[in-house]
C-alpha cells in the first residue's frame, strides 16, 4: 500500500474512532429512552461511515458486520423497530464488535467469531421481528463486495428502462451524419450489428447532462471491439425552421449502429442513468437495415454532435474523424440548452409522460434551499497536533525569556527597576493569559474517555454476572489531552475492579436492602485548577478488617501495626495486594491497583479512598490540568538549583535541633508539632554532599513535603529561593530516568533545573529506614 | 486516460476517509480537486470556488445537509443550474436513487469505487 493511502487509512482510523464515539453517545442517548430524529440519523451515519471507509479499504469482515448493523438502525430510522431497552442493548453490544472489529483491522488482534455471529443473529433479529427485512439487505452483499483502490472499473449504476422511440413526424428528410472513427472505415458488418436510437427529453439537459455523454459511452463500446466502429445518424426531422427554434428544448434524436460484438447490455448501462430523461430503443438488426448507415457523410463530429439545436452554435460543427480515443480527449465547451424547460410536445413519447413529471417537479421543491439545517454546528477547524504543541513549546520559552528579563531587572538601578518590574509584571500576566489560552486549545472533554468506560462497566458484568449502571457526570470537563489520554487505563481498571470488587452480588445486594442493581458514578469537575475525577459505588465498602489481614499476610505491614482507616484503604495500592478470594477473570486479566497508583502518580495526581462499610467506595483521583507547565518552589541544596512541586509542600519552617533524633541506622527523624517523619537532608539523598553535620543543619531550612498517599517527610534544603512556573521538559526523553527526579525545566537565567520527584525521594528514603528498622508503619508509597 | 489539469472536481463527502481517497484518485488522474466537508461547506466552497468547479461529486448520508439538497439547492443557482453532479454513495436503494435523479443527479457511483470508475464516470458527465 502507498503512503499516500497508509495516510488515508490512519485518517479512516481515526474517524472511526469518532464515529465509534459517536455512535455510544447516540445510543447512550437512546438507552435514556430519548429517541430524537437526530439522534437516531446519527448514530446510522457513524456505522454507514464506518462501512463506507472499510468497504474502500476491503475489510470484509468489518463491512458485513457494519453492514448488518447498518441494516437494523435503518429499521430503526426508518420507525420499523422501535428503542426498547433490549434493542438498544443489542446496539451496544453490537458497537463493542464493531468496534473491536476497526481494532481488528488496525492491530491485527483478531476477534472471536462467535462472539461476531451471535451480535449479528441478534441484529438480524432485529431486522426481521422489526419487519425491517428490506431489499435492501439484500442487495448489498453484492455491493460491498470491498474494492480495493487498484482495481477494475466499476460501471455506473442503473435500473434498465428500455424505452420504445416513438417515430416522430418527420418535416424533412433525415440527414444522415456519419460518426466515422476508424482511419479505415469500411462498411460495418451487416449483420448482428446493434442499432440503437436516441432522443433526449429536454430533462437530460436540464439535470446538467447532455446527449454528448452517451453518444460517447456508445464510441466508447465500438472503440472496445477491434476494429469496431460507430456509425451515427441524427435525426434532425423535429428541428423547426430557425426562427423558430428554442435552445431550451430537444429537437434532436440519433440512430447508432455498433458493431455486432457489442452487447445490449452495456448499451443499456450507457443509458441507465438517463434512462428517464430520454427514449431509447435497441435492435439487433438483421443485416439489412444496418447498411443505410454505412453510407454517411462525415459532417459532425461526434464530440459535437449533440450541441443541440445546432443552429445555435454552428461553431461546434467542425470536422473530426479521428479514432475515437482521441476524440474523446477533446473538451469542447458546448452550449446545451439553459433553462429548464417544461413538457415538450415534440417528444411526446409514452414513457416521457412521467419522466416529464418528475423533471417538472425537480428542480425547485420548495422545502429545498440549503436553509433549514437540522444541527447547529460549531464552528471549528482541525488543527495538527504538532502545530499546537510547537506553539505550546514557544509560549513555554516565552516564559523562561521573560524570567530572564525579571531577573537582570534586578540587576539595574533600583529606580529605573521600579518601572521596569511594573512593565514585566503585565507582562507576566498576559503570558499566563496565553497560556491558558494555548492550554485552552490542547483542552479536550474527558467525554471520550468516559464513554469508554461504559463498555467497561458492561463487559465486567457480562462476566461477573452483576447488574451495575454506570452514571457519567461532567463529561464536559476539560483536560490537556495529553492526560485525558492516559486516564484511560487508570479508569478502566478503577470501574473493573469497583464492578468486581465494589459492588457486591445481587443476592448480597437483596440481603442487604438494596436494590439488585449496583450503581457506578463517574464524575469530573474542576476543584481549584485541578481536576477531580470520582468513582463512586454503592456496593459494600472496603471490608478494612479483611484488607489489614491479607497486608499482613503478605508481609505488607507488620503484624503489631496500628494503622488508621485511611491507611487500611489505601493498603489496597500496596504493591502485590489482591483481596480478591478467587481469581476471577477481571483481576485475572487486570494489573493491580498499585500499577493504577503509579499512573496516576505519575500524571502528577493524587488518589484518596473513601469508604463506608456497608454503603460504598469513592475513589477521588486528582490531578493536573497539564502536563506541561507546574507551579514549583525554587530551592537551593548542595549548591544546585532545584525545583520542588508546589502541590507536594505542606509547610516550611525553620529547623529546631531539639527535635531531630539520631536513628540506629544513622538516619535521622524529626518530630513536628508531635509527629514524626523521615528527615531527609536533599543534598546527600541526592549524592550532592555528605550528611551534613550539625551545624550545617541548625542553619537549614525544612520543608514538609507530601507524597500522594499522604505519607510525609521533612526536606533539609539550604534555601527557598523563589516561587515560579516552570515548563516541564522531560528528561526520560533527553537524558534517563534519575531516581528521585521527574523532570527538568529551564530557569530565568537560561541554566537548567532539576524538578525533584517528591514521592520517589520520601520511598527510598523510608525504604532504606524499613529495612534498617522495624517499621512502626508500612508508608503505602 | 487524458491529463485534465484544467479541469476541477468539487468532492462533498463528511467522511475525511473518502476525502483523502477521492483527492488521491482525481489528482492522481490530473484533475483539481476542491472539497467541502457536508452539504453547507461545499455549497460555499461551490459559490467561492475561482475558476468554478466542472462536476460536482457529493455523497448523500451528511451531516447538517444531505446531498439530495445539495443537489437541489445547486440546481437553483443560475450559475450551476447545469454543472454536471454525481452522486458517490454506500446506498443503492432505487428509492434514493429515484430521489437524486428527481433532484437533478446527473449520476450515481456507489462506493467503495476504483479511480478508474470514477474518472470514467467524469468523464462521461463533462466530455
Amino acid at each position: 500500500m502507498s503512503d499516500d493511502m497508509d495516510d488515508i487509512l490512519q485518517v479512516f482510523y481515526q474517524e472511526c474512532d469518532e464515529q465509534l464515539q459517536e455512535l455510544e453517545r447516540g445510543l447512550a442517548v437512546l438507552a435514556d429512552g430519548e429517541s430524537g430524529q437526530e439522534t437516531i440519523n446519527a448514530v446510522f451515519r457513524a456505522v454507514h461511515s464506518i462501512k463506507g471507509g472499510a468497504a474502500s479499504f476491503g475489510l470484509d469482515n468489518l463491512v458485513r458486520f457494519a453492514h448488518v448493523f447498518e441494516s437494523s438502525l435503518d429499521g430503526l430510522r426508518s420507525g420499523r423497530v422501535v428503542p426498547t431497552p433490549d434493542v438498544v442493548k443489542t446496539f451496544l453490544k453490537a458497537m463493542d464488535v464493531l468496534s473491536d472489529l476497526v481494532t481488528e483491522a488496525r492491530e491485527g488482534t483478531p476477534v472471536d467469531p462467535a462472539r461476531i455471529a451471535e451480535s449479528q443473529v441478534e441484529l438480524e433479529a432485529i431486522i426481521s421481528t422489526g419487519g425491517a427485512a428490506s431489499a435492501q439487505a439484500d442487495i448489498i452483499p453484492q455491493d460491498f463486495v470491498p474494492v480495493p483502490m487498484d482495481f477494475e472499473p466499476v460501471p455506473m449504476d442503473f435500473e434498465p428502462v428500455p424505452v420504445a422511440f416513438e417515430p416522430v413526424p418527420v418535416a424533412f428528410e433525415p440527414v444522415p451524419v456519419d460518426f466515422d472513427f476508424g482511419a479505415d472505415t469500411q462498411a460495418e458488418p451487416a449483420t448482428g450489428c446493434l442499432v440503437v436510437t436516441f432522443r433526449p427529453h429536454d430533462a437530460l439537459y436540464e439535470r446538467g447532462d447532455d446527449a454528448r455523454n452517451m453518444l460517447n459511452g456508445l464510441a466508447d463500446l465500438a472503440a472496445g471491439v477491434p476494429g469496431g466502429h460507430m456509425t451515427t445518424t441524427c435525426d434532425f426531422s423535429a428541428l423547426p425552421v430557425f426562427e423558430a427554434v428554442d435552445p431550451l428544448k430537444s429537437y434532436l434524436a440519433w440512430r447508432v449502429v455498433l458493431p455486432p460484438e457489442v452487447t445490449e447490455d452495456s448499451v443499456t448501462a450507457v443509458f441507465d442513468w438517463v434512462s428517464d430523461a430520454c427514449d431509447v430503443t435497441t435492435t439487433r438488426e438483421d443485416g439489412a437495415q444496418a447498411n443505410p448507415a454505412a453510407a454517411l457523410l462525415d459532417e459532425e463530429p461526434h464530440a459535437q454532435a449533440p450541441a443541440v439545436p445546432a443552429p445555435t452554435v454552428p461553431d461546434n460543427v467542425v470536422q473530426d474523424s479521428a479514432p475515437v480515443t482521441a476524440a474523446r480527449d477533446v473538451v469542447a465547451e458546448h452550449a446545451h440548452p439553459t433553462e429548464p424547460a417544461s413538457p415538450v410536445a415534440s417528444t411526446a413519447a409514452p414513457v416521457s409522460q412521467d419522466v416529464h413529471a418528475a423533471g417538472g417537479a425537480h428542480p425547485h421543491p420548495a422545502a429545498a434551499g440549503g436553509a433549514a439545517r437540522k444541527t447547529e454546528q460549531q464552528a471549528s477547524i482541525r488543527v495538527d497536533l504538532h502545530r499546537i504543541d510547537g506553539l505550546m513549546d514557544l509560549v513555554g520559552e516565552l516564559v523562561i525569556a521573560q524570567a530572564a528579563i525579571e531577573s537582570l531587572s534586578r540587576r539595574t538601578d533600583p529606580a529605573a527597576a521600579q518601572e521596569l518590574m511594573q512593565g514585566i509584571g503585565s507582562m507576566q500576566s498576559l503570558t499566563r493569559d496565553i497560556q491558558d489560552a494555548v492550554m485552552a486549545v490542547r483542552a479536550q472533554p474527558v467525554r471520550g474517555v468516559f464513554q469508554r468506560m461504559q463498555r467497561v462497566v458492561r463487559e465486567a458484568c457480562s462476566m461477573t454476572k452483576k447488574d451495575v449502571v454506570l452514571t457519567l457526570e461532567g463529561e464536559d470537563t476539560e483536560v490537556d489531552r495529553t492526560l485525558v489520554e492516559k486516564l484511560t487505563d487508570p479508569l478502566t481498571h478503577m470501574l473493573r475492579n469497583a464492578v468486581d470488587h465494589g459492588i457486591e452480588k445481587v443476592e448480597d445486594r437483596l440481603a442487604a436492602g438494596k436494590p439488585a442493581q449496583g450503581h457506578i458514578l463517574l464524575s469530573a469537575g474542576h476543584r481549584s485548577g485541578r481536576i477531580l475525577i470520582t468513582i463512586k459505588d454503592d456496593g459494600a465498602g472496603i471490608n478494612r478488617q479483611r484488607v489489614l489481614e491479607t497486608a499482613i499476610k503478605r508481609g505488607i505491614v507488620a503484624p503489631d501495626a496500628q494503622l488508621t482507616d485511611d491507611e487500611i484503604n489505601n493498603l489496597i495500592f500496596a504493591p502485590g495486594f489482591s483481596t480478591a478470594a478467587t481469581v476471577s477473570d477481571l483481576s485475572g486479566r487486570g494489573v493491580g491497583m498499585d500499577v493504577v497508583k503509579q499512573a496516576i502518580l505519575s500524571l502528577g495526581g493524587r488518589v484518596a479512598i473513601q469508604s463506608v462499610p456497608g454503603e460504598g467506595t469513592t475513589f477521588s483521583l486528582s490531578l493536573p490540568l497539564t502536563l506541561a507547565v507546574l507551579d514549583g518552589m525554587l530551592i537551593a541544596a548542595g549548591g544546585s538549583t532545584m525545583v520542588i512541586p508546589i502541590s507536594s509542600v505542606v509547610e516550611a519552617m525553620m529547623i529546631d535541633q531539639r527535635d531531630v533524633y539520631v536513628l540506629p541506622d544513622g538516619g535521622n527523624v524529626i518530630s513536628i508539632r508531635g509527629s514524626c517523619m523521615p528527615f531527609i537532608p536533599l543534598a546527600a539523598a541526592l549524592g550532592l554532599a555528605q550528611k551534613p553535620s550539625d551545624e550545617d543543619i541548625r542553619e537549614a531550612v525544612i520543608l514538609v513535603v507530601e507524597n500522594e498517599s499522604g505519607g510525609r517527610a521533612a526536606l533539609v534544603v539550604d534555601e527557598i529561593r523563589d516561587q515560579t512556573q516552570v515548563v516541564i521538559k522531560s528528561i526520560e526523553k533527553n537524558y534517563r530516568q534519575i531516581e528521585g527526579v521527574s523532570a527538568a525545566t529551564i530557569l530565568g537565567d537560561g541554566s537548567v533545573s532539576l524538578i525533584l520527584d517528591v514521592s520517589a525521594l520520601i520511598a527510598a528514603t523510608v525504604g532504606r529506614m524499613d529495612k534498617a528498622l522495624d517499621p512502626r508503619r508500612g508508608m503505602a508509597a | 486516460m487524458v491529463e485534465k489539469k484544467d479541469l476541477r472536481v468539487l468532492t462533498i463527502d463528511d467522511s475525511r476517509t473518502m476525502q483523502g481517497m477521492l483527492r488521491k484518485a482525481l489528482e492522481g488522474a490530473g484533475y483539481d480537486v476542491i472539497q467541502g466537508g457536508d452539504g453547507v461547506e461545499g455549497l460555499d466552497v461551490l459559490k467561492e470556488a475561482e475558476p468554478p468547479p466542472k462536476v460536482i461529486i457529493t455523497d448523500i448520508n451528511m451531516p447538517r445537509m444531505d446531498g439530495f439538497e445539495v443537489i437541489e439547492a445547486v440546481r437553483k443557482l443560475d450559475r450551476f443550474k447545469h454543472l454536471p453532479i454525481i452522486v458517490l454513495t454506500t446506498e443503492s436503494d432505487p428509492e434514493k436513487k429515484a430521489k437524486a435523479r428527481a433532484a437533478g443527479a446527473t449520476g450515481w457511483i456507489v462506493k467503495p469505487f476504483s479511480p478508474d470508475s470514477l474518472v470514467a464516470a467524469i468523464r462521461r458527465v463533462t466530455a
